[in-house]
Order: C-alpha cells, then structure tokens, then sequence
C-alpha cells in the first residue's frame, strides 16, 4: 500500500487527536452496562423509566428516578430536567471496579498540573468529618465527575456523568 | 466542662452530607427524640476504654519497638541513596518506610521537588536517620509506627502539618495496638498526621477532632487519653469499612438499621440524605448521621463497649466480629486472651485449595497479562524484553501468588460475609506457592505471554496508523491506538511508551530495509514479524 500523502497524514493526525480527547468519557462508560452507558441528552424521562423498569425503586420525585441496580440501596439515580435526561449517578460495587485497578493512575496520569492543582485545592475546601475517604476527579470537559476510594485500592466507587454538551 | 466541649464536638460531626444544610439542624433526628434520650451521643465512655479487656495498659518503651523492628527485618544488604542520605547494609522494611517518611507527595500522589526536604547527614543507618530527623524517641516511633501497623505519622509527606509530640505518639500507638494482631497493617502507608498547630484547614469547623483521612486536629490534643484513643478507633472503623470491600456501605450494612438512602446531584455535586428506620439498632447519636458513621461507631463499641452493642445490634456485633475483628471478642479477658481466629481456619482450608491450584492455559494468559505494563515499560527503556529475564521473572512469580490468594479466597466461599474479607486475609500468613510448583508455573507463562505481547504489537504495527519507511514521530503517537486492550491493560496508560516502542521499530527495519525505504513501501508482515522477535523474546 503506497503511503499516505500529507494532507492525508494531517486529516489521520487530527482525527487520532479528537479520538485521544474522548478516550477519558469512553473509559469510564465502558465500565458500565449498555442500559446505563446508553443513556443520552435529550432522552425522555418516560424512555428512561420504560427501558430501566426492572431496576426502578423509586419514581416520585419529578426530577429523580431511584434505581436499585447492582444493589438493594438507591446506588443509581437518574436526573431528570424539563422531562429530559441531566445527570446518572452510579455507585460501583467493589466488585465491578475491582478489575480496573488501574483506572485511577491511567485518569491522573491524564491530567495536567494545573487540572490536579485545582482539584485539591477544591477538595481542600470540602467541609466534611469524612473529608479524605474519597477523592474526587472533576472533568468538566468530559461531563463527568468520578469519586475514588482513597486508600491504595484506590477503586472508582461512583460517577456523575452529564449529557456531553452540558456541565 | 469536658462532657458539654464533647457534646459540642460531637454535635459537629452529626451532619448529613448535604452541602446545602445547615450544621445546627438534624434532619434524621426527627421524631426519634424518644429513642434520642434514651442514646448517647457518644457509643464509648473513658470508664469504657480504662476497663476495656485486653487493651495494653503503658506506653510502647524504645526497648519495645527497637526489639520488635529488629526482629522484622529482612537481610540487611542493601545500599540506597535516599534523599541525600547514602545508607549501606540496610534492609528493604527499613528503605522502604524511610522512603515513605521523608517523599512529600502531592495530594494526587506525585513527588514534588520544590516541597521535598534533602538531609544532609553521616548516618548510615535508617535508625540512626530517623532519630536525627524526627528526633531520638519520635524517629523509633515513627518507624515502628510504620512497619507494625502501617501508619505514616511524618508531617513532613505532605503540606499543613505539624510534628506529632512524643507522649501524642504513645496515645496514637496504642489505639493501633487495640486492633487483634495482623489486622493493621491494612495499608501499607496509611498517613496518620497531625494538622499545623494553630490552624484549621478551610474544610473544618472548629469542633473536628478529626477525619478519616486520617488528620487530628488541635482539638483532639484537649481530649482525655481514653477519647483519643476511642477517636482514632473510630477514624480507622472508617479506613477499615471501606478496606473491607465497602461493608460499611454495602447494602448488608444498610439493612441492619434499616438505613434508606437517596443521592442526588444539586449544582453539579453528589448531595446524599440518609434516614435510618430502625434507630433502635443504632448505637449513638453521632451514628445517626449516616451509615459510614454508623460503621465507624459500632467498631468503636466494639472494641470498647461491646455489651451494649450486642444488646442494640446483634446483628452488627456478628458483622464486625467477623470482617474486621476477626471472630476476636472483648466482651470479657478470657474472650479476647488466644482466641481462635476466623483467619486460622480460613488459612487451612486455604492452604489445601492453592496446592490443589491447577491452571489452565487460558488462565496462565490471563495472569501473565499482568505483566504485560511491565514488559513494555522494558521494552520502552532497554530496546527489547526478555520473558526470562530477572524482572519479567518476578513479576510473573507476584501475579502468580496474587492470583493463588484469590484462589485461596475460596476457602471462604460459603461464608455469608466472603465479600467483606479483605482486612482479615490480607495478612493471613497462607504458605505461598512452592518454589517448584512457581517455576513450573513461569515456565509455561513465559511462551504464551511472549505470544501475547509479539501479537498485540503486530495490530499496532500493522494497523491502521499506516506504519512505513516515512512515518515520523508525530504519526507514531497514536501507535497505542492500534494496541488492543487484550495485551492485558489499557494501551493509553502507556502511551509514551507505546511510542518508543514504535519510533524504535520503525527505525530498526528501515536500517534493515534500506532497499524498502527506497521504492516508499510499507514494511512487509515477515519484517515485521522478525522485529517482533527481536523485540520481544
């Protein structure tokens, strides 16, 4: 196969750029099922309630369904805004992060001085008697919000993913 | 003036973790008051800790530690530089937990070498540094401190601390002491610190005495002997639900007081309420806040007043019994002098499981997988990896005596609680595999893993990234992409060095493939191949 001429080679390389950029967001829903990982911006509250019936503890409040998914303890909840999907909460078992120890280093690893700075300095603030049982990984710019077990496991125990396009 | 400071500090804590609430109302405290008067704010009294059984009654002496340090070490033949101090004939416990004691770390974990303190001292010796840095009787502490049970005391690993006093030391050492022997160390560098002096971080209130981070703060310097002690018990019930697969938040733990929780995001942050619907299973005020809370006290009681909550919970008192006291009571001295432990009769059973361990092949590719982010990070720095070699050996041998104690875990299998085990096995001394049983094991990895790895690169070599005699660094960035996950980790942890790999490779078979480079042709699948086998071997 003859080599790709440069405007080729460029078109690869931003492509491979924007690809590099999502990796975060896709490593973490990856983690999840394909009923919870599925779930996008603009999809109806109803939609949610009819696909995720089985799983639904709780469906009073208007903004908040109630999920017993890996658990028999509300360890999933679904926001919703103006009937539309704004936020999954999801608390991890242990034995489902259990597999990914590596996931802490290879997020951190990702992330820059400045991002790493700003994150302790928020966490430093945090009023808390348990201040220091997690830390917290905020990434805006991927939607989501992931909280660590801070010990050496150091195992994703729950994640805030936001639609995409909305903090 | 004690009791109302302690109420005080105590009511400081009992907020659920709204961000929005404030400190002064209880929102899980309404229309409990009848159950309210009847409980303490506190699970434990100081009456309770001086007349707990058990409990080591004087101070750890220096003869102690020094003996006990002495007597766990490993051969003392190493040299290490450590932060400018040169020391010779030294063994790893002693490297290790000088290490630990003297890094500043960044709150993600990394060295900082504006923040890291350079010594400039003669000793040769790990006992003789700590004493000159730490001073003469803290340096011993710190160190057995560390070793034994797997606490970090230094202020100097991170920002915003003070020296521990010496006499601080001695109250913090035999908290850890009330644990049964081999459950601490749980970690093996668990910060236990005191804040700056005189300071309060923005996150406290000035009635923390302290977190489970682990930090004390100057409050905790005003408490008796007995709440101190009682405090840090109750701040590692904390460390040790949480390193005992999450038992203090699993739903088993939920259903005992009938905890209902409901979490939510409000601006942005996690806001969780609680609401316990049988608080007459809880064993404090303080554990009516939340079930971590709830967790944390009922260790403490259990250390040091279990009778009562055997009578408020027997079904928490079994829990913990179990997955952190390791069926180890205190309710009299004859319950907790040689008792019989769960974890020895786990050890048997375990012990019969891993020399009857036969893995098949698919399992021998799985833990040899393990190794698969060490076998690139040698093949980034040195050029090639040798499947033989000294450290691929070892890390063979690590993954295969980690997977033989998941192996063991089996033992526990029926047990209701097998979820929860970590603590209790993580020092449960199970002989490891036999030297001839791991030899043969690495033997039959060391192929198969080679196969994995030469197959793994061969995707990324051939893959879509379009590698040939004119690709540059820039194109080979993105080399892991072509890297799939099945190598046995996520390429993109690696991925400088999944571009030394790739720059290297291109680079040896367009010196190969002069000829090729010439007539601008990719690199054919049998010159890939030969520098896979030279890469990987």
């Amino acid at each position: 196969m003859k080599k790709s001429i440069l405007p080729l080679l460029m078109s690869f390389f931003i492509t491979s750029s924007a690809l590099a950029k999502v990796t975060i967001r896709e490593q973490i829903l990856e983690i999840l099922p394909s009923d919870l990982s599925s779930i996008k911006s603009g999809d109806s509250r109803s939609d949610i309630e009819s696909r995720l019936s089985s799983k639904i503890s709780k469906k009073d409040k208007p903004d908040t369904l109630y999920l017993n998914y890996f658990d028999e303890k509300n360890d999933v909840s679904i926001g919703t805004e103006a009937g539309k999907f704004s936020y999954l909460y999801v608390e991890l078992p242990q034995s489902l992060t259990e597999s990914k120890k590596d996931l802490f280093e290879s997020i951190v690893g990702q992330l820059s001085t400045e991002q790493k700075k700003k994150m302790a300095q928020d966490q430093e603030k945090k009023i808390s008697h348990q201040k220091g049982r997690y830390i917290i990984i905020d990434l805006p710019e991927e939607g989501l919000k992931l909280e660590f077990s801070n010990n050496e496991k150091k195992l994703l125990h729950s994640m805030i993913v936001f639609p995409k396009e909305k903090k | 003036m004690k009791t109302l400071l302690l109420i005080l500090t105590l009511s400081g804590y009992a907020y659920a973790q709204h961000d929005n609430c404030s400190h002064s109302h209880h929102p899980e405290l309404d229309g409990l008051a009848d159950i309210a008067k009847q409980v303490e704010w506190e699970a434990v009294s100081d009456a309770n800790v001086r007349s707990a059984p058990c409990t080591k009654k004087t101070p750890y002496t220096a003869d102690e530690m020094t003996s006990w340090l002495k007597n766990h070490q490993s051969p003392m033949v190493n040299s290490k530089k450590i932060h400018g101090i040169s020391f010779e004939g030294e063994s790893a416990e002693n490297l290790a937990s000088f290490e630990h004691l003297t890094t500043f770390k960044t709150f993600f974990g990394d060295a900082d070498p504006k923040e890291q303190k350079k010594f400039n001292s003669k000793c040769k010796k790990v006992d003789c540094a700590v004493k000159e840095i730490f001073g003469p009787k803290i340096g011993v502490q710190l160190l057995f401190m560390h070793q034994k049970f797997g606490m970090n005391g230094s202020h100097l690993i991170t920002n915003h601390r003070s020296s521990w006093k010496s006499s601080e030391l001695d109250t913090v050492l035999l908290s850890l002491s009330d644990f049964p022997s081999g459950i601490l160390p749980a970690e093996a560098n668990r910060p236990l610190t005191h804040f700056k002096r005189g300071y309060l971080p923005g996150y406290a209130s000035e009635n923390v005495i302290a977190n489970a981070s682990i930090e004390v703060f100057d409050l905790w310097d005003e408490q008796s002997p007995e709440s101190k002690r009682y405090a840090l018990v109750h701040e590692l019930g904390h460390n040790l639900g949480g390193l005992a697969g999450g038992a203090d938040e699993n739903s088993k733990w939920l259903k005992m007081s009938g905890w209902v929780k409901e979490t939510k995001v409000v601006k942005g942050e996690k806001v969780t309420e609680f609401k316990a619907t049988k608080p007459e299973t809880i064993i404090s005020k303080y554990g009516f806040t939340n079930p971590a809370e709830d967790f944390a006290e009922s260790v403490a009681a259990y250390r040091y007043n279990p009778k009562k909550l055997k009578s408020v919970s027997p079904e928490k008192y079994n829990f913990i019994k179990e997955v952190i006291f390791d069926n180890v009571e205190y309710t009299s001295a004859d319950a907790c002098t040689n008792p019989k432990r769960l974890s020895d009769d786990y050890v048997k059973k375990a012990e019969a499981l891993v020399s009857s361990w036969q893995p098949s092949p698919q399992d021998i590719k799985n833990i040899a997988s393990k190794c698969s982010a060490t076998a690139i990070t040698e093949l980034a720095s040195k050029g090639t990896v040798r499947t033989n070699s000294s450290t691929m050996k070892s890390c063979y041998e690590s993954a295969f005596n980690a997977q033989a104690r998941e192996v063991a875990k089996g033992a526990f299998k029926n047990n209701p609680n097998k979820d929860f085990m970590n603590v209790i096995l993580r020092n449960a001394k199970i002989k490891p595999l036999s030297a001839s049983k791991l030899s043969g094991l690495v033997q039959s990895a060391q192929p198969i893993h080679r196969d994995l790895l030469r197959s793994s690169l061969k995707q990324g070599l051939m893959g879509d990234t379009a590698i040939g005699p004119d690709a540059k660094n820039s194109d080979l960035q993105y080399f892991y992409q072509a890297v799939p996950n099945s190598i046995g980790f996520n390429p993109f942890s690696k991925r400088a060095d999944f571009q030394k790999i790739a720059v290297r490779a291109v680079a040896e078979m367009n010196n190969n493939g002069s000829l090729r480079r010439w007539v601008d042709m990719d690199f054919s699948e049998s010159e890939i191949n030969d520098e896979l086998n030279w890469l990987v071997q």
